[in-house]
Order: structure tokens, then sequence, then C-alpha cells
């Protein structure tokens, strides 16, 4: 019980306790002690007062004793009258018998001479003392004293009354004490306990406590400041680390959803529209393995901070992650607030960048969402957003859209697909066809282009339909990579059959170009397959070099070591620059088909084209024509000089059985265009 | 010789020498004889003289050397002289642990305490520095430092305090008290 209730108490009630227990343990045993002391104190002085009274008479009557006057010696022990503890005396001789005597009135003497063994004892409440009465060293005879120690027992109780009295106010004087002691030690102590008690219930870090004390508690106080001071610089720096972007120091996705929360909260009540905008760079990934993470993060922070410039104070530019961004429109009035920030936004990062050298074109896709108008939550609210940015990227770079339920449709489908990609690559459903390329001069294949195809429930799916899926889920490398096997393999297996070798063609995109290992791949595989380099052409298109253009030079040189030919697709409907048919080693030129099929109706096309036959004539280059589709456009093309044409005029893209007969009959007039029909 | 003369001779002869040995041995016991024969007032007086050698002590003059011994002169019957020497054989007294040595008055050449049956004897003073302790006085006993006397049937002793400081001897107040003071 006594337990219990002494374990439920406070600490400091315990230690007052405990304090003041030892405190009254030790006046007790001082008490004690001294009492003890006083008593032996007492006792023995009585006894040595009794030895001095009876060695005095004793003197004293010797004389007496020796001349046998008992009267002289009974005066003398009268003496003792004076003394009220004093019960009785005797004087005894030589020979025992009593010689001389005195006794208090109404005192029973109970002892003889015989009973005194040893000189001094207590009996009862009475005190004896004996002594021997020497002459010349002569036992002459014996003297016996006997006192009451009633004065004694009566000095003992009032010592021990003073002895509890000064044990009960002493206990009482260290109790105060105590109290007061431990209450001034305690006021920095119940600071302390009121601190951690604040930090435990409000998880805040930003109290202090203060003291002057310069001993343990003081050191317990700066202790604890100090640690509060590291916890909250932690947690500012956890804080932080859980809130904002590392790299640009923009709210991350976890704010904003927060903020965004906060904001729809606000909204609903205050009844107002906020708007969600989703944009990322177009091309980042680009800009990222062509020139490097460095400077693509150089370029995520110069975005952020143009970002920051252009919104209100009160929006949030949040980062998402990579190089998406997201920005938050509160207290949106009207669609075209919208519209304005969307398009300065465009137009600010469209301005051209200098990156440690290099000067990069830019744009953004943003997508826009509502509240309450698209979603009425957060997270619909961005996923709405990013759909919509998905749709502003489809239309081309630098597009804005706002969000509307057929974007959700469409999403969805995207998202049927890509699942499909994969699973069709995985399923091997892809397909090679082979499109001839004829020598205008020879009339003869001068080889095939490889094109990829997807039948997808018996319909072929257009490739511009789902390569930028196949892009898009990360599959291009490998997709590439089968692409290159295949074309390869099945350029040696015509050899083999005993056809005449032609180049086959294909088109690798920058992300296989730029992959780790490209050119070794590329190796490997006609290693693997056995054919010779200079059958194979990559074919690559101007955009390859729009942000990545140092390290492309390094591989397609890689490449053309190799001995294989280096073709540029689509030519003249980029970024063409001079530049890079200076720099790279290519040795063909694909004239994009728009310009053909422009030839028949504007002269300007057929300038255009005869240009680009005249440019390549000067750098020695082989110029291909795409989608030739008429005769006019074929003579055309020949008057130009131009050394291959391709398309539907000659025929369409082949399947692999098609394309080893076209190549087995090797037609020797324009004749064959027929099979294409 | 006659037979039985020579019988009656031995008879005498016998008888004689059982006489002569007993003679011999109450001669060559005279003490315990005297100390039977002595009453306890002569004992008890012997005691007092004894003690009194307890309570005086005797100043030699500085020229002189201390005596080992206190030198008692007693002129009283040769049983309290023996049962005096008996008494203090052995036994020393005071500060100095001086023995007492008992001797007869009519053989001593030195006394520091003399003992007389009565006072008026001392007419002539052979030891002047002698502490003279009377058995009793009669009359005017001026020579006489202490006198013993009977008090209902017990033995007392007074002090003739002017004899007793005129000698070279220092006596206890503790022998004083007891004694009956004669100025």
């Amino acid at each position: 019980m006594i337990r219990k209730t002494f374990l439920s108490i406070s600490f400091f009630d315990k230690q007052l306790l405990t304090t003041v227990f030892v405190n009254i343990l030790s006046l007790g045993i001082m008490s004690i002690f001294f009492f003890s002391a006083f008593s032996s104190y007492y006792n023995d002085n009585l006894l040595e007062v009794m030895r001095s009274k009876v060695t005095l008479l004793g003197s004293t009557t010797t004389s007496a004793l020796l001349f046998g006057d008992a009267e002289s010696a009974t005066i003398a022990l009268s003496s003792l009258e004076q003394f009220e503890d004093i019960r009785y005396a005797q004087i005894y001789d030589a020979d025992r018998v009593l010689f001389a005597e005195y006794s208090r009135p109404g005192v029973q003497i109970s002892k003889a001479i015989d009973d005194f063994q040893t000189d001094d004892f207590f009996e009862n409440q009475f005190a004896y003392v004996s002594e021997s009465i020497l002459r010349d060293d002569e036992n002459i005879g014996f003297i016996v004293l006997s006192a009451d120690t009633g004065s004694f027992q009566v000095q003992q109780w009032r010592f021990l009354l003073v002895a509890a009295l000064v044990f009960l106010s002493s206990s009482l004087l260290a109790y105060g004490l105590s109290l007061r002691l431990q209450k001034l030690m305690l006021t920095p102590i119940n600071e302390l306990v009121g601190l951690v008690r604040y930090v435990t219930e409000s998880k805040m870090y930003d109290r202090r406590v203060y003291s002057k004390h310069s001993d343990e508690i003081g050191d317990l106080m700066a202790g604890v400041n100090a640690m509060l001071g590291t916890i909250q610089k932690h947690e500012t720096e956890l804080f932080r680390r859980a809130n904002y972007d590392e790299l640009t120091g923009l709210p991350n996705r976890h704010l904003l959803m927060e903020r965004l929360t906060h904001a729809i909260f606000s909204a609903s009540r205050h009844r107002r529209e906020i708007a969600l905008l989703f944009l990322d760079i177009d091309r980042f990934k680009l800009v990222n393995d062509s020139l490097g993470h460095s400077i693509g993060d150089e370029l995520l922070i110069q975005v952020s901070k143009k970002l920051t410039s252009i919104v209100r104070k009160t929006d949030s530019v949040c980062r998402l992650g990579g190089d998406e961004f997201v920005i938050l429109l509160e207290d949106i009035n009207h669609v075209e607030d919208i519209e304005f920030i969307s398009q300065k936004i465009i137009s600010e990062l469209g301005e051209p960048t200098d990156m440690q050298g290099h000067l990069l074109h830019i744009s953004t896709s943003i997508g826009v969402a509502r509240f309450a108008q698209d979603a009425e939550d957060a997270i619909g609210l961005l996923k709405h957003a990013d759909i919509a940015m998905y749709e502003a990227k489809n239309q081309g770079p630098g597009q804005v859209c706002f969000f509307n339920q057929e974007m959700l449709k469409k999403s969805v489908n995207r998202l049927t697909i890509e699942t499909q990609v994969y699973e069709a690559f995985h399923s091997k459903d892809f397909f090679l066809m082979y499109q001839p390329q004829i020598s205008v001069t020879s009339s003869q294949v001068a080889g095939f282009e490889a094109l990829i195809r997807w039948k997808r429930n018996g319909q072929l799916v257009p490739p511009s339909e789902f390569l930028p899926v196949v892009e898009e889920i990360g599959l291009m490398i490998d997709v590439s990579h089968w692409v290159l096997e295949q074309a390869c393999s099945q350029n040696v297996t015509w050899q083999k059959e005993g056809l005449r070798p032609v180049k086959i063609a294909v088109n690798l995109p920058v992300s296989f170009l730029m992959s780790v290992g490209c050119v070794d791949k590329v190796r490997t595989i006609l290693a693997d397959t056995g054919l010779s380099p200079e059958y194979l052409e990559i074919e690559i298109t101007e955009d390859t070099f729009l942000t990545s253009a140092s390290s492309t030079i390094v591989v397609l040189h890689a490449l053309r070591k190799l001995g294989i030919n280096i073709s540029i697709d689509d030519f003249g409907t980029g970024y063409s620059s001079m530049r890079y048919l200076q720099d790279l080693p290519i040795q063909t030129l694909k004239i994009d088909g728009n310009f053909i099929a422009g030839m028949e109706a504007s002269d300007r096309s057929e300038g255009i084209v005869k240009s680009m036959i005249a440019l390549s004539k000067n750098l020695n280059l082989l110029v291909v024509a795409e989608c030739v589709e008429t005769q006019k456009q074929f003579d055309i093309l020949k008057d130009l000089k131009c050394d291959v044409v391709q398309g539907y005029l000659f025929s369409k893209p082949l399947h692999v059985d098609e394309a080893s007969r076209y190549l087995a009959i090797s037609p020797s007039d324009l004749g064959f265009a027929r099979l294409a029909g | 010789m006659h037979p039985l003369l020579k019988k009656k001779f031995l008879q005498v002869a016998k008888l004689l020498f059982v006489c002569i040995v007993i003679s011999a041995g109450l001669l060559l016991q005279p003490s315990a004889f005297a100390a039977d024969q002595l009453s306890r007032e002569s004992k008890l007086k012997a005691t007092y003289l004894f003690n009194f050698t307890k309570f005086i002590e005797w100043q030699d003059p500085p020229s002189t050397e201390t005596s080992a011994f206190i030198q008692v002169c007693v002129d009283a019957p040769r049983d309290f002289i023996e049962f005096l020497t008996e008494l203090t054989a052995g036994r020393v007294v005071g500060v100095l642990r001086r023995s007492v040595n008992v001797v007869s008055l009519d053989s001593a050449t030195d006394c520091d305490l003399i003992f007389v049956q009565q006072a008026e004897m001392m007419e002539d003073l052979i030891f002047p520095d002698a502490v003279i302790v009377a058995d009793s006085c009669t009359s005017d006993c001026p020579q006489a430092s202490i006198i013993f006397y009977i008090d209902t049937s017990r033995v007392r002793f007074e002090v003739n305090l002017e004899q007793i400081r005129s000698l070279n001897v220092f006596v206890s107040s503790d022998l004083l008290k007891l004694a009956r003071i004669n100025n």
C-alpha cells in the first residue's frame, strides 16, 4: 500500500519525502546517540561523584577506624545527609564487621558487605559503590555508599523531552528548508518539464528555456536548448526536403497537393475559380541526353526562375519532377487571364537560352484544368491538367490546351494503346515491310527502306500512331534494335539466296543513337547477321541534331567508321542547317515527300528540290527522292539528276516475300512499277 | 649403687628432665603466652601506640640521615612489649614507609616514641625529642604528650597540644580530631 502510494506520487514529492526521511533518520540516530551518551555520562558522573565521596569519607574516617572511634566515623558519614540522592553509607572494619553507618530515614538497607563483589554496580534504580579503606598499604576496612538514581531518571526524562522537542523542531525545520530548497531547485526543472510537455503536445521546437544556473541544471538546460536547436534545424531541413524541390527550390508535389487542397477549399467557400497549369519542356529529354544532366539541371533552374517571375506572388509554381511544372492560379475571374498567362509562359520560355555556350531554343506545352469545372478535388484537377498537357503536346510545341471530357477518353485510349504496344512488342506482333529504292540511272533496285508495321485486330496501325507511344513507354531502343537486327538479317538472307546485294535502310531515332553502347550494338548485329556494313544505311532526321549535335556526331562518325552509310531523312522539313551537312559523315540526302508532291503544282517546290539536288551534288552526296507517285514527278527528278527514287510509282512497301520476288525480277525498266499497283 | 636407689634416682632424673623440657618450652614461647595473658585494654593500647606512629611524623634534623625505622621504647611488662613487637613486625608506616622497632625503655639508646605506665615517672628527660605516651596520669604530667584514659569502658587518649608542639614532630589532624585536647 505504502509502496503503491509512494510510486504514485510525483518524483519531486518522492525526493522531498526521501530527503525528509533521511533528515529524520539522521536526527533520530543523533538523538539516540546523544541520549545514550547523556545516560552514560550521567551514570559515570554519578558513580564518579559517589567514588569521590567514598574516597573522601574513607580517608576521613581512617583514623576513627584505626582508633575504633565509631562515633567520629558516624559523624563523618552523617555529612552525607545534605546529598539527597545518598541513601546510606556504611563503614566496615577489616574483619567485615559493621563499624559505622549512616542511612536516610525510611531507607531499607538490603545489601550486606559480602554483596559487594564488584566496586560499582546498579541495581533496580540504586547505585552502589564500595571501596577499601587503606592506610599504609593495609586494608583497615571498607566503606559502602548507595545512592538513589531517581534524580537521574527525572533528568533522563527531561533530556528525552528536550531531545524529542529538538528532534521535532529539527524535523520541521528540515522539512521546511527541504521544501523551500526543492522549490528553488525545482523552478528550472519545472520550466524544463513545461518545455518538454510543450514540445510533446505541439510538436514545435521553437521555444527555449533560459537559466542563470552554472551548475548541472544550467548544463541540462543548455543541452536541451542545443538539442531543440538541432531538432528544429533538422525539422526545418526535413520539411524543406519533404516539401520543396532540391534543384529549383520550388514546392514539390507534396506541397502542391497541400496548397491545391487548401485552394480548392477556399475557392469552394468563396465561390471562386482556380486554374491548374501543367506544363513540361518539349524535348527536354533530348537536351538532357545530348548536352548532359548538368545543363539539363541548369535549364530547369532557369525555367523555374522564369515561371516564378511570370506569375503573381499569390500563385504557386511547383516542380513535380523531371521537366514537369505545375502552376496554381488562384482567384481567376476570366478564362482570358489563364490564356494570357499561358501565352506569356510560352513566349518567355521560347526565348533562346544560353546554357554554358549552347544556345537552346526550347518550347513548352501547357495543359489547363479548372476548378470546379473540370474536377472538384486536387488529384482530379492535377490528372486532368496532365491530360490536357498531353493533348497540347500532340498539337505541337508551344501549345495550350484546356481540359475537356473528350481528352479524358483519348487519354484512356492512349493508355490502352500503350498496353497493347507493349504486349505487341513482346508478342512479336511487329513486322517489317520493305519499300524499294530505285536507281534513276540504272533503273535497278538500289536498296530497300525497312519500315515497321503493326497489325492490331487485323488492321494496320499507322506508325505515326504507335511509334510515339513506343518512344514514351521507353521501348524505342529495344524496338530499334529489333528492327535493325531484322533488316540486317533479311538482307543477308537475300544475299544468301543469290539475289543481287543491295542496301537496306533503317530509320534510327535519336534515343537509340544516344543510348549507351549504340555503336557496339550495331557492330554486334552486323557481326551476328554477317551483313557487310556497306549494305546497311542508317537514316536519321534533322531533329536529331537539334539538341544533341555534338554527341550524335560522335556516334555517327563511329558508325561511319564501321563502313555504314548515313542518310538524312525528310531533309528540308526540320531545322535544316548547312553546318551539320559540313560536319556530319553523311552520304545520302533524302528529300522529304512534301517537296516532291509539290513539284507538279508549284515551281517553287521544284526549285527547292532542284536546289537540294544541286547542293547534294556539290557536296558529293547521293540524293534520294521520297514519295514519288507520278510519272511527271519522276521525269522532273530524272531531269534534275536525282540519283534514287522511292515511292508508290514504283512500289508500295512490300512484305518480305514480295520484296524477295521484286529483287529477283531485277527489272530493267520502270514497268515493274505495276507491282505496286 | 643400690638398685632401688638407682631406680629412685632415675625416676627423679626423669621428672627433672620433664620439668626442664617444659620450662624450656615455656621459655621458648613467651610471646604466645604473653599475648594470651595480655588484657584487651593493654592490647588496644599497644595497637593505639602502633597507630600513633601512623599519624605522627618525626622530623629528623637536616644534618642527620633519616632513620629507617621508628624507635618505640616501652616501659611496660614484657608481655606488652612482646605483643607490640609482634603487632609491628614486618609493617611499615608513614610516607617514608619506615618500620617500627619496639625496645624496652631500659635498654633503649634512642627513642622516637616512649610508652610509660605512669607519666609522673618521667622526671628526667633522657630523650627530649621523643613523644611520650603515658598509660595514665594521676596529677600533672607536663612531659607526656599523649595520655590514655578510659571513657565509658572505651580507651581514649588525650593530647597535650602544647607539649607535642614543642617537639620536633608533625601530628596529623586526623589524630587530633579523635583526641581530647589539653592545652
